[in-house]
């Protein structure tokens, strides 16, 4: 195998799922065609899961379909390997996890067929998907040779009672970041070499990380159409310890109206007082000779009796 | 000098006292109304629809309300300068004119207040302005600004009144009854007792003091709602003189306007005379000489310099499509009144009127001048908004509320001197003592 | 689009599964919405890929954790530890306005009125005419906060500039203090569909509007507390908006990951109205080495273009 190969593959994987779906729903290419994909995950090399997406071209890009029920099964499509029944969400997702009822079915194949199968409704198509991968996991690891560090991979698949590396993989190698991962070196993705690694120098010197300095490496096979998504992290502690910018909670000009500026606050006061405590002594005075007024009164009535 | 022929107290009491609206005063008076009423229909009607009645955009986001409560500011700065300047400089003329410059100080900042509750989008939450103020806006300096100048102005206005709500409860006889109960509540404590005139002196004077400063910083603060901003033709250092020399123009020139008027009206020739038309003037002309020198300043030194974000602006001004308005504010608010005052016969009467209207009129296009054209150059090109937000002209709402709370300002100065003597009668009668040989 | 959202799930789920199965204690996203998951006491035993059998709480396999409403207060705070910055690549936009009309889309904007303007700049009679796209450019040292009276809109420690609807007071000083014309009024009822307007109002969503009060670009802060980008950059096929988050150094635009900090500093970022001392959050890459003509991309106006 080359690794031009998995390219091609992609691209005819693509193109044959581009066919079979419009096949399936056997209608003119040019309406909006709801389609149902099918997935694997397998995060963590622990918990596989399947997800199915339920979506309708319009124009350039998709649209999720929701609420459309649909039925996983395991292998073949029989009440028996029955896996789980979906509703897609909100995003047209809906994911079903590996009941433990199927262990012996699981652990007797290496390479598993997933259907997912809906009845038609709201006037769509029934619609079905498939996938079928090779169970395999994930292995990340780091290296520090002459303190150069790196970050390797293996993408490791089921012979008899071991795990072996699988060469000619590609995958990414990134640091875990919110919104998506950045890649550890230059390149976007890596290929595992004729032993099955996958190696990347790490080229994100004092990169911030957690409040220890702590990175998360995360290693990713996506989309292979032989054994679907993986992804596997590891903390490493090559970050920059990030402190926390007290700056925004200092007073200033625009901040909330209970951090004002002390100068600005020193100035309004003692104006309003100064302004405030003359106008109030002038009501006190207008009193005053309300008073005087009164004492007047009292004085000239006291006065005639 | 016409002034102090020898009129005794009962004679100036008689001729000061108010007075029931005649015809002309009813006709005035219901035509305020009715223009105040197509306002208040206007502004219901903006509540209901929401600002849409208006035809302010994006981009102009101020309009005229903005630039009428500008004028309503600059306007009641007037109530300061007659009042607190000419009695700290004891200027012995200023008596006539002092009730005057305090009532349109008093209602002019009424309605500055009330056009800016119209202006906002959610006038029922006004009262977030005390609840969450936030002090590092300018238009909580100004919201305090504005209500203290309010109080002082009252209190002034209040305190000064006093000794005249005495004489008008003597006077009952004559004014009939309607107000006597109201006179009773405002002074019936006033006995004019020594201590008490000792008193009320010394208040006034400390008004007096207290008044300027607050006068100076409530249209400061507001040439500072705009010269805050990074908006060429607003972000200027000398804005808060700019507009404080022009406040004191426009006010001059209310009081003149209403001096003549309220001459015509009730036949004050011998107490308005025309000495204080003519000292008014050389005011007036004072103040237009020196607004005109700010405005050489505020137009020439960045037209010199032709900044790009400024040239747009400018050039809108001087040549564009604000040049008719922007000439005319200049020539016809500034430079005639110049020339017609700066000639003993120009203080006359009759054209010291003239000169006051123009002085006004241009005074309000100038407001308007200094908002609008300012928002419709922002510093980035004016894209994917709708094209009519590019231009601004009032909508019928818009002129109907303005007109309106113009009416409104007239009306609170009308029904004052309905009730209460629009010259100090005891002023006017102390004046008239000193004045005479002993 | 549908990939990258699913590929974010991914990430959560795989979270959530190594929490469940390990009982995660290393490591505390900073951002973990996962953290707020509470157990609900019923378990399900599930496979693993090795064929054990782990028993796993129910909460934890949903796909999108439930996401608390986040209170006005805890809104006005915004997210801590972060600090986010968007990115233009002016050298790849080509006035499709996609940005727009998603913005416009998920925000309910006014018909008329964009959030998103993309400008047709020049900076100098012979230098070349370039597409600006323009969001808020939640500025560090925001002109439109300082005058805000009230403290309807305001700055979060995580860098954004929000306005609360439910505050504002219609005064529209702010949008006379932004120099960059950002800020829309809502002049009208907004027409919204029922569904849209029965919304509880959030200062993260800025849905449904409300007359009489300002709007503008939110950075979309519902969507990066789940993990997502705003609504611009995922729409973007040219991929022009980077969004991420300066304490992470990381900016993204759904497919391409870069450090911000190398990236503003090999292209030679450069933020709007420097001068002004306004500090925004916005970062330009010039419009070099362009992969199209100016003029392409003007035929991407709309004949009945909204051009004043």
């Amino acid at each position: 195998m080359t690794a031009n190969y998995h390219h091609k593959i992609i691209i005819l994987a693509s193109l044959l799922l581009a066919t079979a779906t419009t096949k399936l729903t056997a209608q003119d290419s040019a309406a909006a065609v709801t389609t149902l994909s099918v997935r694997y995950f397998l995060p963590e090399n622990k918990l596989p899961y399947i997800e199915v997406n339920t979506k309708k071209k319009v124009g350039r890009k998709f649209d999720p379909v929701t609420s459309v029920p649909v039925n996983i099964y395991f292998n073949e499509p029989a009440p028996a390997n029955l896996l789980g029944k979906v509703i897609t969400g909100k995003d047209g997702l809906a994911r079903v996890f590996i009941p433990a009822s199927f262990k012996s079915a699981w652990d007797s194949l290496s390479e598993i067929k997933f259907i997912a199968e809906s009845d038609s409704i709201k006037g769509e198509p029934a619609l079905s998907g498939d996938v079928t991968v090779r169970k395999a996991i994930l292995v990340i690891d780091t290296t520090n040779a002459d303190g150069v560090r790196g970050v390797t991979a293996q993408l490791k698949e089921r012979k008899g009672a071991d795990w072996v590396a699988i060469k000619d993989i590609e995958m990414k190698l990134g640091v875990k970041r919110m919104l998506g991962n950045l890649s550890v070196g230059e390149a976007d993705t890596y290929t595992a070499d004729s032993t099955g690694l996958a190696s990347a120098e790490f080229k994100r010197d004092s990169l911030a990380g957690d409040s220890k300095g702590n990175l998360v490496l995360v290693a990713r096979v996506e989309d292979n159409d032989t054994y679907g998504n993986l992804v596997v992290e590891k903390s490493v502690p090559w970050g920059k310890g990030v402190i926390a910018d007290t700056h925004f909670w200092h007073r200033s000009l625009w901040s909330t109206g209970n951090r004002v500026p002390v100068w600005l606050l020193f100035l309004a006061i003692s104006i309003i007082a100064g302004v405030w405590g003359v106008i109030i002594y002038l009501i006190r005075q207008v009193i005053k000779m309300k008073k005087m007024g009164k004492d007047f009164d009292a004085a000239l009535l006291s006065r005639t009796t | 000098m016409e002034n102090p022929q020898k009129f005794s107290p009962e004679k100036i009491t008689s001729d000061l006292l108010p007075q029931p609206f005649g015809r002309r005063g009813k006709l005035w008076t219901a035509a305020l109304l009715l223009v105040a009423l197509i306002g208040a229909f206007a502004y219901i009607q903006q509540l209901r629809k929401g600002l849409v009645v208006t035809n302010m955009g994006d981009y102009v986001s101020w309009g005229i309300y903005i630039s009428n409560f500008v004028f309503f500011v600059a306007i009641s700065l007037v109530g300061s300068l007659i009042t607190a300047i000419f009695r700290l400089a004891d200027v012995p003329w200023r008596t006539p004119l002092t009730r005057i410059s305090e009532i349109i100080a008093v209602s002019a900042i009424t309605f500055a207040a009330l056009i800016i509750i119209v202006d906002m989008g959610r006038p029922e939450r006004m009262l977030y302005l005390f609840l969450h103020g936030r002090l590092q806006s300018p238009i909580m300096w100004d919201v305090i600004v504005i209500s203290t100048y309010f109080c002082t102005s009252l209190l002034l206005l209040y305190i000064t009144l006093l000794p005249d709500i005495k004489i008008m409860i003597a006077a009952r006889e004559k004014l009939g009854t309607p107000f006597a109960k109201f006179y009773r509540w405002l002074g019936s404590f006033w006995k004019g007792t020594e201590a008490q005139e000792k008193m009320r002196d010394k208040s006034i004077t400390l008004i007096c003091i207290v008044i300027i400063p607050v006068a100076f910083c409530i249209h400061t603060v507001t040439s500072w709602l705009f010269a805050t901003t990074y908006r060429p033709g607003w972000d200027s250092t000398n804005f808060g003189a700019y507009f404080v020399s022009g406040a004191f123009l426009v006010g001059a020139g209310g009081v003149v306007v209403a001096m003549y008027v309220f001459r015509r009206v009730y036949k004050l020739e011998h107490y308005i005379t025309e000495r204080h038309f003519d000292k008014m003037g050389k005011i007036l002309v004072m103040l237009a000489l020196l607004y005109l020198y700010f405005n050489v300043n505020e137009y020439l030194v960045p037209a010199f310099k032709m900044k790009k974000d400024e040239e747009a602006h400018l050039q809108a001004l001087f040549t564009g499509d604000f040049a008719p308005l922007f000439w005319f504010a200049i020539i016809v608010g500034m430079i005639i009144p110049i020339f017609i005052l700066v000639f003993p016969k120009g203080r006359k009467p009759n054209a010291m009127f003239a000169a006051g209207v123009m002085v006004v009129v241009g005074a309000w296009f100038k407001r308007y001048l200094i908002v609008t054209p300012t928002l419709l150059h922002p510093f980035l090109p004016k894209f994917d908004a709708p094209a009519r937000y590019s231009h601004y002209f009032p909508s019928w709402q818009e002129w109907a509320i303005t007109s309106g709370s113009l009416a409104g300002v007239l009306l609170i100065i009308t029904f004052f001197a309905r009730v209460f003597p629009i010259i100090s009668i005891y002023k006017t009668i102390t004046d008239h003592d000193s004045e005479l040989p002993s | 689009m549908s990939i990258e959202k699913s590929r974010r799930e991914f990430i959560a789920a795989g979270l959530l599964t190594t929490m469940a199965a390990v009982a995660c204690n290393s490591k505390k996203s900073p951002f973990a919405p996962e953290e707020d998951v509470q157990p609900s006491g019923e378990k399900v035993k599930l496979l693993s890929v090795d064929g054990e059998i782990i028993e796993v709480d129910k909460a934890y396999l949903k796909p999108v954790p439930h996401m608390p409403s986040v209170s006005n207060e805890e809104i006005r705070k915004g997210i801590p530890g972060k600090k986010f910055a968007m990115v233009i690549d002016l050298s790849r936009c080509k006035n499709l306005k996609k940005c727009q009309s998603a913005c416009n889309h998920m925000h309910h904007v006014h018909s008329e009125q964009n959030w998103i303007k993309v400008y047709q700049m020049q900076d100098a009679e012979m230098t070349a005419p370039y597409f600006q796209p323009t969001t808020c450019m939640h500025c560090d040292e925001p002109p439109c906060v300082k005058v805000c009276p009230v403290d309807a809109t305001f700055k979060r420690q995580d860098g954004i500039v929000l306005i609360d609807s439910d505050r504002c007071i219609g005064c529209r000083f702010c949008m006379a203090a932004c120099p960059y014309s950002t800020r829309v009024f809502n002049w009208e009822e907004p027409e919204l569909a029922a569904d849209v307007a029965a919304q509880t109002y959030s200062a993260e969503t800025s849905v449904p509007q409300k007359r009489g009060t300002v709007g503008k670009c939110d950075f979309c802060p519902d969507m990066t507390r789940m993990g997502m980008l705003p609504h611009c950059v995922s729409a973007c096929p040219n991929g022009v908006f980077f969004f991420g988050d300066i304490n992470e150094d990381s900016v993204t635009n759904g497919s391409e990951t870069f450090r911000f900090s190398d990236l503003v500093k090999d292209k030679s970022g450069y933020r709007l109205m420097e001068d002004l001392g306004t500090k925004p959050s916005v970062y330009y890459l010039p419009p070099v080495n362009r992969n199209f003509k100016f003029e392409e991309g003007l035929k991407n106006d709309e004949p009945a273009a909204k051009k004043a």
